[in-house]
């Protein structure tokens, strides 16, 4: 219990879109702040809240930004940290996680390479679900219903669900 | 506003923007506008997956491109099965 309060004092998780959007369609958003706070930008709140009567994830996001479960954020980009390859919520994420000693968490390539390069550690779904396990918030059944019903919405290649697997594995012998 | 576009076309397109344009009840221009639209929403879209897939841009970066929202990006890509461009390489990197 002790180990719990303390991750969840000790980790700041800035969320970009895309994450966030995947764990809510996996039903995995309201365990998220059992591993730490869940932050995100302006842009990304916007990004989220986009198109809420045609997609009902959106309105479950809402909800929770305004209950402040996900928190806003507000930051300026400077011109120092700014990939163009990324846009506004993605470049927004890392400089947050640059300024608070967050963790970003993206399911972009080129938002992990980026984030990298910044001398940040940046996780995934994939790795939130691993982390989601290794506290014990999820068991191991849990985990393989919605890794493999992200590994079907991302359609994730053969040897990375062969790669999650097993490190999900390692954990549950540990 | 609208502006004027001159551009030429094979007469059996024309032909074609004719039949089709009798059979839905529209006018030939209504109907080319149509299609002008649908098919600038497409290229864009697709333009922005090719970008994505390649790994030149990020899926934001693809959705703003695309002019569509993130939800709708990556229920596009859900259904056409586009993998995520992540690769194992990336998750090796950071863990």
């Amino acid at each position: 219990m002790l180990a719990l309060l303390y991750i969840i004092l000790m980790n700041i998780h800035v969320y970009d879109a895309c994450a966030l959007i995947y764990l809510t369609k996996i039903r995995v958003k309201e365990k998220l702040p059992l591993l730490g706070s869940v932050i995100i930008s302006p842009t990304v709140k916007n990004e989220l809240i986009a198109d809420i009567n045609r997609f009902s994830d959106v309105k479950l996001l809402k909800k929770n930004i305004d209950k402040k479960i996900i928190e806003v954020i507000r930051i300026k980009l400077n011109d120092g940290i700014f990939s163009n390859n990324l846009g506004k919520g993605e470049n927004e994420t890392i400089l947050i996680s640059i300024r608070s000693e967050g963790i970003p968490v993206t399911d972009d390539h080129q938002a992990i390479n980026y984030a990298v390069n910044c001398g940040l550690k940046p996780k995934t779904s994939e790795l939130i679900l691993l982390d989601l396990l290794k506290e014990n918030i999820i068991s191991r059944k849990e985990f393989q219903t919605f890794f493999d019903e992200l590994a079907h919405i991302k359609s994730l290649r053969p040897d990375i669900v062969l790669f999650f697997k097993k490190k999900a594995e390692e954990i549950i012998k540990k | 506003m609208t502006k004027q576009m001159n551009f030429r076309l094979d007469e059996d397109l024309i032909k074609e923007f004719e039949e089709l344009a009798e059979r839905e009840n529209l006018d030939r221009s209504s109907l080319i506008k149509k299609i002008l639209i649908e098919g600038l929403q497409k290229e864009r879209f697709n333009f922005a997956i090719k970008k994505y897939v390649l790994k030149e841009i990020s899926i934001e970066k693809a959705a703003e491109i695309a002019k569509i929202s993130l939800h709708e990006f990556i229920s596009k890509m859900a259904q056409l099965g586009i993998p995520s461009n992540l690769s194992l390489e990336d998750f090796k990197k950071i863990m």
